[in-house]
């Protein structure tokens, strides 16, 4: 278009014409000339977004990739795994079995054995997964360390002498598990305070959990409550447990009377007072070592025999043992479900009586648990003797405070020294935390029977309340 | 944990308890690559793949990759048995296998750490919940896409669709609280309302430092087998709100024991059985009475609990040194006996054939999945079935995850 403008401009006459035409002309050609160059200016720009653009995607998929190897465990997971394999005779191993059952090598059978391997697994696992996982190991293999603490006051009102008495007990429990399906089991305890019982005179005790191990300077002495070693046989149907062992752990349990640090407190409301554990020992919390079998049927029954030294002493194994046998039977009635038990025991030591008692606790409707004990001592110095008692114990309601409990019993017994004691408790328990407790108990005896030092009583009010720690 | 409900599966599974024989009618036919109707698909969590199981010989017939580091967790085939739905747990996705071809057809973006999941009884929704994530992803399951995703939960981690598909729950793990969803219309599918389950709150007022460490709320919302209600157990405080899905509003709280898992319905409806790992106990509970008529001895960590077809019988499922089959006579309401399977043997979840002759669990350590037979209650073994068996699923079955 410039070279014609160029010819055009070397014309004849009509030049002065011909001369504004290619001012116009020129004119217009700068006006074409500038959108030209408008036009490669705005046909540049989008190139150049186009290209930051790339740019940032670019960016974006380097960031991706990054993360996404960032996101890959960079520790992969370890499990040790129960793995089957095929073994021939001579050490030949397979993940599959061979076939036709023989070695491809050399023709020898092969036998298929369980057996353990560490892998390593491109698992999902937050490293507080990882520690969650490896404290719950250290957890289950390590020792576990309980601790309980309790502390009772009570106040005696009424008929006799008005006194205040506190009580307190600590119990260190350990636990471990040197074996598969094997526990050792140790629990130290120190008491302070022998309760109500020394100056009321009750047979059956008023506080279950009272009984001093202090020195008469009143230092505190830690006993040897318990420490025993319990394992399983055949599929866990049988339990063995021998050392230094509280028998009523496995004898005259009680689902709603049968924990004074958590139920009723009345030692009648506790066990049976005609079990007669041996309680001979040092401090009369001691245990004498003792032996206990199990037989668990996983349907309704169980069965247990147990045997203990007459007194918390080494000297005494070779003495006639204080025996136990029990028949429990699970079932469901009255609309939940219900133990029920059978026990007979004979005394060893001096006193060569016999026993047998029976025990319940049962579901009633959806919150009550009724509970009840008999037993019947007879042979002996002390037969004819006779216990019994009842109870409920109450869940409470879960608008008000859905852990709370309530228990009410009454209990009746004819003592060693033929005097009858029957007394009546009622507590309840507010449940604070999962490791704390207290307890408002209120018991009324009836009669107590006394001993040799005290005379008997009638109308013996007590009050006070009791703590729980627990850990 | 956590269990989810097909509904088809269940009425089909209820059928099966009274007519046994029709259940070959019902179920969809055959599909190309696998029968759905007798093969059971077991998830991997470690090998990240699914391995079948023909249910007629207890022979592994094949594996479905599901790509690296996938980590799936539970699986269901959805109601037409052409379809199988998973939760890819690692990769942040759900999986649609095509059960005719056999692989994946389908890979959902969806939230962090999704596990359970729901599929709506005409097999076209499923809620997923995206653990860490706090949100549940709605799937549509014809279009392969997430159509939404709702957040406001808490470890969302159980979920049941009611029958008919127009309703669902959700529980959280993370907090005492499930959530009524509606999912009638798909444009509006929301939370309706939120429901308070247990009385922790009390508890939490005196002792805070127990739930600044560790909540375990609810995990999963059970609904009765005819709908009207649902179950659900809160961890923490020992209790079971039952929900009316008429009315959406907790008619009654149940107690329990320590520490129960969730509910489980037996085939015929009239009971609930709850586990409770705190004191190893399972709660039987009449649905029509919404009573406690039972407390019987369970064992410690159970993981599940499955029925014969009759419902007389009962399976729970105990880890502790021992794996452990825990039997029980649910007419007499006692115990029937135990079976253990080895020590640190870890089982998962467990599926009950259509017919209720068997029913296979997981175990995740010795990679195995066990069969127990329910007429003797004898127990066979599969081995090597894949690394760290979790969920196993059927067509036709009462579906849970944990």
């Amino acid at each position: 278009m410039i070279a014609i403008i160029g010819l055009s401009a070397g014309g004849g006459p009509a030049v002065a014409d011909d001369r504004g035409e290619i001012k116009e002309l020129r004119e217009t050609v700068r006006q074409l000339q500038r959108q030209i160059d408008d036009l490669r200016e705005g046909l540049s720009t989008p190139s150049e977004r186009e290209e930051r653009f790339r740019d940032e995607v670019r960016t974006l998929r380097e960031e991706l990739s990054e993360l996404r190897s960032r996101a890959m465990p960079v520790e992969p997971a370890e499990e040790i795994k129960r793995v089957t394999e095929w073994v021939c005779e001579h050490g030949h191993t397979f993940s599959a079995a061979p076939e036709g059952g023989r070695c491809p090598f050399d023709q020898t059978p092969v036998v298929a054995r369980l057996e353990y391997r560490k892998v390593k697994l491109d698992r999902r696992e937050t490293v507080s997964e990882k520690v969650e996982a490896r404290l719950a190991e250290e957890a289950r293999r390590g020792v576990a360390v309980g601790l309980s603490a309790t502390g009772i006051v009570q106040q005696t009102a009424g008929e006799g002498p008005d006194r205040l008495r506190g009580v307190g007990s600590v119990d260190v429990t350990l636990l471990a598990r040197p074996a598969l399906e094997t526990t050792f089991f140790v629990d130290l305890e120190a008491i302070g305070g022998d309760g109500p019982d020394p100056f009321l005179g009750s047979a059956s005790g008023l506080n279950a959990d009272a009984g001093s191990l202090q020195d008469s300077d009143l230092a505190d002495r830690v006993t040897l409550r318990e420490a025993w070693l319990a394992a399983a046989f055949f599929g866990g149907h049988l339990t063995a447990v021998g050392g230094k062992l509280d028998l009523t752990n496995y004898f005259d349990r009680n689902a709603a009377a049968n924990d004074e640090t958590h139920q009723f407190i009345a030692g009648m409301f506790v066990n049976n007072p005609l079990l007669g554990q041996p309680v001979q020992g040092v401090g009369h919390q001691a245990n004498a070592p003792g032996l206990h079998f199990g037989w668990d049927t996983f349907r309704e029954f169980k069965f247990g025999i147990g045997a203990q030294a007459p007194e918390d002493s080494g000297d005494a194994l070779g003495r006639t043992p204080f025996l136990i046998g029990e028949i429990d039977y699970s079932t469901s009635m009255l609309g939940g479900p219900g133990n029920y038990r059978l026990w007979g025991r004979r005394n060893g030591g001096d006193d060569r009586s016999h026993a047998i008692g029976v025990n319940f606790d049962q579901l009633v409707g959806t919150r009550a648990r009724g509970f009840g004990r008999y037993g019947f001592q007879f042979r002996g110095r002390e037969r004819d003797r006779h216990a019994w008692s009842l109870g409920l114990g109450v869940q409470s309601l879960p608008s008000l405070r859905p852990r709370d409990e309530t228990g009410l019993a009454y209990g009746w017994l004819r003592a060693a020294n033929g005097r009858v004691e029957d007394l009546a408790e009622i507590y309840h328990r507010f449940y604070l935390t999962d490791h704390l407790s207290l307890s408002l108990i209120a018991q009324y005896a009836f009669h107590l029977a006394g001993d040799e030092e005290i005379e008997p009583r009638a109308g013996v009010f007590l009050g006070g309340f009791r703590t729980q720690v627990n850990f | 944990m956590k269990t989810d409900a097909r509904w088809m599966a269940r009425r089909i599974a209820v059928a099966l308890a009274t007519c046994g024989t029709l259940m070959t009618a019902a179920l969809p036919s055959r599909a190309a690559g696998v029968d759905a109707r007798t093969t059971l698909f077991v998830t991997n969590r470690d090998s990240s793949d699914v391995t079948m199981i023909d249910t007629r010989s207890d022979r592994i017939v094949g594996r479905i990759v599901l790509g690296e580091l996938v980590n799936p967790h539970m699986a269901m085939v959805t109601p037409d048995g052409k379809r199988l739905l998973v939760a890819g747990t690692r990769r942040n996705q759900a999986l649609i296998v095509d059960l005719a071809t056999l692989e994946v057809a389908k890979r959902i973006p969806i939230g962090i750490d999704p596990e359970h999941f729901d599929i709506s009884d005409d097999g076209r929704l499923a809620l997923m919940g995206n653990l860490e994530e706090g949100t549940v992803s709605v799937l549509d399951l014809v279009a392969g896409i997430e159509i939404k995703r709702m957040d406001g939960f808490s470890e969302p981690h159980g979920f049941a669709f009611l029958p008919g598909g127009k309703k669902a729950y959700v529980s959280s793990f993370g907090a005492h609280e499930v959530a009524a969803v509606a999912t009638a219309a798909v444009e509006t599918i929301a939370v309706a309302r939120r429901f308070a389950v247990g009385s922790s709150h009390l508890l939490a007022g005196a002792d805070p430092d127990r739930y600044l460490t560790e909540i375990k709320g609810i995990a999963n919302p059970t609904p009765t087998l005819d709908g009207r209600f649902v179950y659900a157990a809160d961890g923490d405080s020992g209790e079971i709100a039952v929900i009316d899905t008429a009315t959406d509003e907790v008619v009654k709280t149940i107690r329990v024991g320590e520490e129960p898992w969730r509910a489980y319905p037996s085939p015929d409806g009239s009971k609930m059985l709850v586990p409770n790992n705190g004191d190893e106990t399972i709660s039987v509970i009449d649905v029509a009475k919404q009573t406690l008529i039972a407390t019987l001895r369970g064992g410690p960590g159970m993981t599940g609990i499955n029925f014969d077809v009759t419902g007389r019988k009962a399976y729970a499922f105990s880890s502790g040194e021992y794996g452990t089959v825990l039997i029980y006579d649910l007419a007499d309401l006692r115990e029937a006996g135990q079976r253990r399977l080895g020590p640190n043997v870890s089982l998962e979840t467990a599926t009950t054939t259509p017919d209720g002759g068997k029913i296979y669990l997981a175990s995740s350590t010795d990679n195995s999945v066990y069969v127990i037979h329910t007429a003797t209650d004898e127990i066979t073994r599969i081995p090597n079935v894949g690394e760290s068996p979790w969920a196993t699923t059927m067509l036709g079955t009462y579906q849970y995850c944990h």
